[in-house]
């Protein structure tokens, strides 16, 4: 193995800067990482921007208990966040900027129901609610058939994570939908892109669920130069 | 011989080993090092400043490659562009012009690259660039326009950097206005080397989908040459 293949590997874990990340936005340099001791046992996202200001594409390297390294690659610097939505199985989660350029800092942040960072706002059955990008809403459902609209508030593209109800086979109970999207998918149509459970080029989706009386968590991964997400959650 | 002459001199006689990318004059046998570029595309301009007809030579290496030898003419006052990914390797310009008189004018732009303050590049309202100076914006989660024009008959050389990188590592593109032919994306002709695009008139636009990124634009004419840009939302 070529010392080029090794060299990531070897920076893992070395020059922690926080040992016991609680998922609060912060900042990686290079060769820092941050380590979340313990993941949800659910759906949670996390969440990570290049935040470079020179031209530089930054590395990412990602582990979870014994699992090999996950690195995300050639991340140029942009005003929209990276999301990775899984259900790390209260395994820890460490995070490693390991760009090849020093001046090539990250943000990051995990975001979830009850993980420390924007405070939900608060997301009643029949109004509909204004969540701007980087934030956060939490409501609840009825035990009976609900419909929540996704609608954005301008022609760009709209990303939506809702995290909530019954956990499927792999354990995730998360949907992350794109709105002013360049196709449609999901559900009805064609297989959504990875990472999306539906797609529309439509400035608003509706998705209906029945899943109990249980907590909805929803968080606008929108680009931070958009204008925002409205909600509505109805009973039907 | 004479290229063995230049290779020899790479790296001698060093004259900056911290160079940040600012505007600098590079005698004979002089250079200049950048210890780390960015892992993206930049843009190296060189400017012949002799004061007779001598053309000179410019070499470029960055970790373990060849040097690559640029002419740059003399008496002209378009600077030499070249664009790249230098994989944040170290960048050596040294000048191994032949004649004694002939120095040389390097620059490295980019966003964040001293040298050049960037104006800001708003929606929907133009800004008007003269030689050498820079915008930057952000782009949305949609389909843009940059919109470029020259107020001259004058050949005019614009790049724009930003956006995802391609297989090469690069997200850079050279355009030319005013140029002698059209070439690039739906001309059917393939564009000069370097470039992006060219074309006969006045004013090109560009359309792009790269979600929020930075776009950075920089008016590469000559110093009586200005450039109107204009960022649009589709």
């Amino acid at each position: 193995m070529s010392a080029a293949a090794t060299f990531p590997y070897e920076l893992l874990g070395q020059n922690v800067v926080i040992a016991a990340w609680d998922g609060s936005p912060i900042t990686l340099l290079v060769n820092q990482s941050a380590n979340m001791p313990q993941t949800s046992n659910g759906t949670m996202i996390f969440s990570y921007r290049n935040v470079a200001t020179q031209n530089n594409a930054g590395t990412l390297g990602v582990t979870s208990g014994g699992a090999a390294p996950i690195f995300y690659n050639n991340v140029m610097p942009s005003l929209q966040p990276s999301i990775v939505v899984n259900n790390w199985n209260a395994n820890n989660l460490s995070i490693t900027n390991v760009s090849a350029n020093s001046d090539t800092p990250f943000g990051i942040q995990a975001i979830g129901r009850g993980i420390p960072g924007p405070t939900p706002l608060t997301l009643n059955t029949g109004t509909t609610l204004a969540v701007g990008p980087g934030q956060t809403a939490q409501g609840a459902t009825s035990a009976q058939w609900m419909q929540l609209v996704i609608a954005s508030i301008d022609s760009s593209l709209g990303v939506l994570a809702v995290i909530g109800g019954p956990v499927d086979g792999t354990g995730n109970n998360g949907y992350v939908f794109g709105i002013n999207y360049g196709s449609n998918s999901g559900p009805t149509g064609p297989p959504p892109p990875a990472g999306y459970y539906a797609t529309t080029t439509s400035n608003s989706y509706t998705l209906q669920f029945n899943c109990g009386a249980v907590p909805i968590f929803a968080a606008n991964m929108s680009a931070l130069n958009s204008s925002g997400i409205k909600l509505t959650l109805r009973a039907l | 011989m004479a290229n063995e002459d230049a290779i020899q001199r790479l790296g001698q006689n060093t004259h900056n080993t911290q160079w940040d990318g600012s505007p600098m004059v590079l005698q004979v046998a002089q250079s200049a090092t950048m210890p780390q570029t960015p892992l993206g595309t930049m843009i190296i301009a060189a400017k012949d400043l002799a004061t007779v007809n001598n053309s000179g030579t410019l070499a470029i290496t960055s970790g373990g490659s060849a040097p690559q030898l640029l002419t740059i003419p003399a008496l002209t006052p378009y600077p030499t562009l070249t664009a790249n990914n230098w994989q944040s390797q170290a960048l050596t310009l040294t000048n191994v012009s032949a004649p004694q008189d002939v120095p040389i004018m390097i620059q490295a732009i980019g966003p964040g690259i001293p040298g050049i303050t960037p104006v800001p590049l708003p929606f929907g309202t133009p800004v008007t660039l003269n030689s050498m100076q820079a915008a930057q914006g952000s782009s949305q989660m949609a389909w843009m326009q940059l919109l470029m024009e020259v107020p001259s008959a004058n050949i005019s050389n614009v790049a724009i950097l930003g956006g995802p990188a391609d297989a090469a590592g690069n997200n850079g593109y050279l355009i030319a206005l005013n140029y002698t032919v059209n070439s690039g994306p739906g001309t059917g002709n393939a564009p000069p080397p370097g470039y992006f695009a060219t074309t006969v008139v006045n004013a090109y636009t560009f359309q792009f989908n790269w979600g929020a990124s930075f776009i950075y634009v920089v008016n590469l004419t000559p110093p009586d040459g200005s450039l109107n840009v204009t960022l649009a939302n589709l």
